[in-house]
């Protein structure tokens, strides 16, 4: 048994230790960082990390373009990721989870028109709609958690929307309905508990696509504006000096693989834990 | 077969009248057109002229369907920066995108399904172990950082390959690879499910118990069976590898329509921004069309939904 080694436990263990280490980062970034991540210093500037030939103690992983350095810019950059991936999964699945109830429990007219809705945004892609908007609106965090929050809704709506449909007719429901249970509270206290535990696992999964969707933006130009410490950007400035400096670009690379494998493992583990079934695929 | 196409053929314009819409109400969102035409120096006869041209003195809902008209007849006003059409603008970057975004769609499909389908042959062996392990960590990769991997690898390192541009085959490698790893993990592991639920199946049993060799049992038998899931997939991905061959464009300056579209975002030329979102979108929704079409070859049943 190769694979017990991979069991539920261990990634879910493994997962959680990444995610608490990050956390722990960005809430403690201005006392682990050695340097203030905005300051310049340009005689100091592009010095490589220490494993590498030329690289010192002062700058661990190094220093930037303009002499910052990389280290204490990757641990500041921490905050934004997490704060932007959870603050927009957050919107999306709370935005979703209430279209996707109210679709399922009353069918009919509304239904045609929240799905037929999500259908339609399905076929937009986010980036896009995340191109029209910075391009409307400019970069910035509120902006970032907007964009991405709204651009992700349909996935909770058709989740949400499935299972509800099935779970109306179970007799639990109609017991809550016949003896006088109105609409919101059968949605509440009924129907919304049943589907948490799928909903938590999408959620935390989706937190890792929220980060990779904010680095990619901030890659792009269109997340916050530099000289703001993102990942996406250290990976943007990183690209221009891939030849001189191309630990700039690869340190901040590390820095997200890192956290979104870590999502994905607790993710992963945790849908294997609740749903036994799932792993045996 | 007619008939379902047909069918499915209704939901093209609902989805682009979707998409028009949301551009057309985050364009007025956004403030003032005459700001993005006309710069701080400009004359009262200006901004009238303006106001005229851009119909502003109606009200919002002939305002939209003047936009409406516009749009569908392909006129999505003049680039700023390039003082020609937007629509011309954009179509001359179309084959470069359509090439880059082709390469990679072959290139993953190829890959992930030989790749799955050994997974399955295989499972729980070593060759399984290895393929399976190395596409759930794949789906961790950022693609963009992927990109600047293979260039400092590939083209500084070994200088096999050019870093970035686009001219014969050899500048379409990387990127293409970059693009393709957006799907590639997922097509793997999705292709390893559906053939090993395939494989337990009784025609396959037959088929094996004919005396079919391996190689028959697998391609005639079992893949075109195992294949509807993965072809769905791509379906469902296909906005997403759009919104990847953007930043693909970017890493590698491919001159596509991608690459043009940010640059046109920082230039503030709106009309290119427009014209770029709204055929990226008919792509989007053709594509899905085709898909819809292939599953229903594929599988006939699904005509009868």
């Amino acid at each position: 048994m190769k694979r017990s080694l991979f069991g539920k436990r261990f990634k879910i263990v493994l997962g959680a230790g990444i995610i608490v280490a990050m956390c722990l980062l960005a809430a403690l970034a201005p006392y682990l960082a050695p340097y203030d991540p905005l300051q310049q210093d340009l005689l100091r500037r592009l010095k490589p990390p220490f494993f590498m030939a030329g690289g010192t103690a002062k700058n661990l992983l190094g220093t930037d373009n303009y002499g910052r350095d990389l280290l204490s810019r990757l641990i500041f950059g921490t905050q934004t990721s997490i704060m932007v991936g959870t603050a927009s999964m957050a919107l999306s699945c709370i935005l979703g989870a209430i279209a996707g109830l109210i679709a399922g429990y009353k069918g009919g007219r509304i239904e045609q028109l929240i799905m037929r809705f999500a259908d339609a945004h399905m076929a937009f892609p986010d980036v896009l709609f995340a191109i029209i908007m910075a391009a409307a609106f400019g970069g910035s965090t509120f902006n970032l958690i907007l964009v991405l929050g709204i651009s992700g809704w349909m996935i909770y709506a058709r989740l949400v929307f499935g299972l509800v449909r099935s779970l109306k007719h179970r007799s639990f429901v109609e017991a809550a309905v016949s003896y006088g249970g109105g609409d919101r509270y059968v949605m509440s206290r009924h129907l919304l508990p049943q589907i948490v535990p799928i909903l938590t696992v999408v959620a935390t999964l989706q937190v890792a696509q929220m980060i990779l969707q904010e680095a990619a933006l901030s890659f792009l130009g269109l997340g916050l504006p530099p000289p703001a410490p993102t990942w996406g950007n250290i990976l943007a400035e990183g690209r221009d000096r891939m030849f001189g400096a191309p630990w700039i670009a690869n340190c901040a690379g590390i820095a997200i693989i890192l956290i979104v494998f870590g999502i994905n493992m607790f993710g992963n583990g945790l849908r294997e834990y609740l749903d036994p079934q799932a792993k045996q695929r | 077969m007619l008939k379902f196409t047909l069918r499915r053929l209704a939901y093209v314009p609902v989805s682009l009248l979707f998409v028009s819409a949301v551009l057309f109400t985050v364009l007025r969102l956004t403030g003032n057109p005459i700001d993005t035409y006309l710069d701080i120096n400009r004359t009262d006869e200006q901004v009238a002229a303006l106001t005229k041209r851009l119909h502003l003195d109606q009200s919002l809902p002939v305002q939209f369907l003047i936009y409406l008209k516009d749009v569908l007849s392909g006129d999505f006003g003049q680039s700023l920066q390039f003082g020609e059409p937007a629509i011309h603008v954009v179509l001359e970057r179309a084959g470069a995108s359509i090439q880059l975004v082709t390469a990679a769609l072959l290139i993953a499909a190829i890959i992930g399904i030989l790749a799955g389908m050994a997974c399955a042959v295989f499972k729980d062996k070593l060759p399984d172990f290895l393929i399976s392990t190395l596409a759930v960590a794949a789906q961790s990769m950022p693609s963009f950082w992927l990109g600047i991997l293979l260039i400092q690898f590939f083209a500084v390192q070994l200088r096999w390959l050019p870093t970035s541009g686009r001219g014969g085959w050899e500048n379409l490698v990387l990127p293409a690879f970059t693009l393709a790893a957006y799907l590639l993990p997922n097509i793997i592991l999705i292709t390893r499910t559906s053939m090993l639920e395939t494989l337990r199946e009784q025609f396959v049993v037959t088929a094996i118990a004919k005396g079919l060799s391996g190689r028959q049992v697998l391609f005639r038998h079992a893949l075109p069976n195992a294949l509807n899931p993965i072809i769905s997939f791509i379906g469902l991905q296909i906005g997403r590898l759009m919104g990847g061959a953007i930043i693909t464009e970017t890493i590698f300056a491919w001159p596509g329509i991608g690459r043009l579209m940010i640059g046109s975002i920082f230039q503030r030329d709106v009309p290119v921004v427009i014209a770029g979102v709204l055929i990226v979108s008919v792509v989007i929704v053709v594509a899905n069309l085709a898909v819809d079409i292939l599953l229903s070859i594929n599988d006939p049943r699904i005509r009868l939904d």
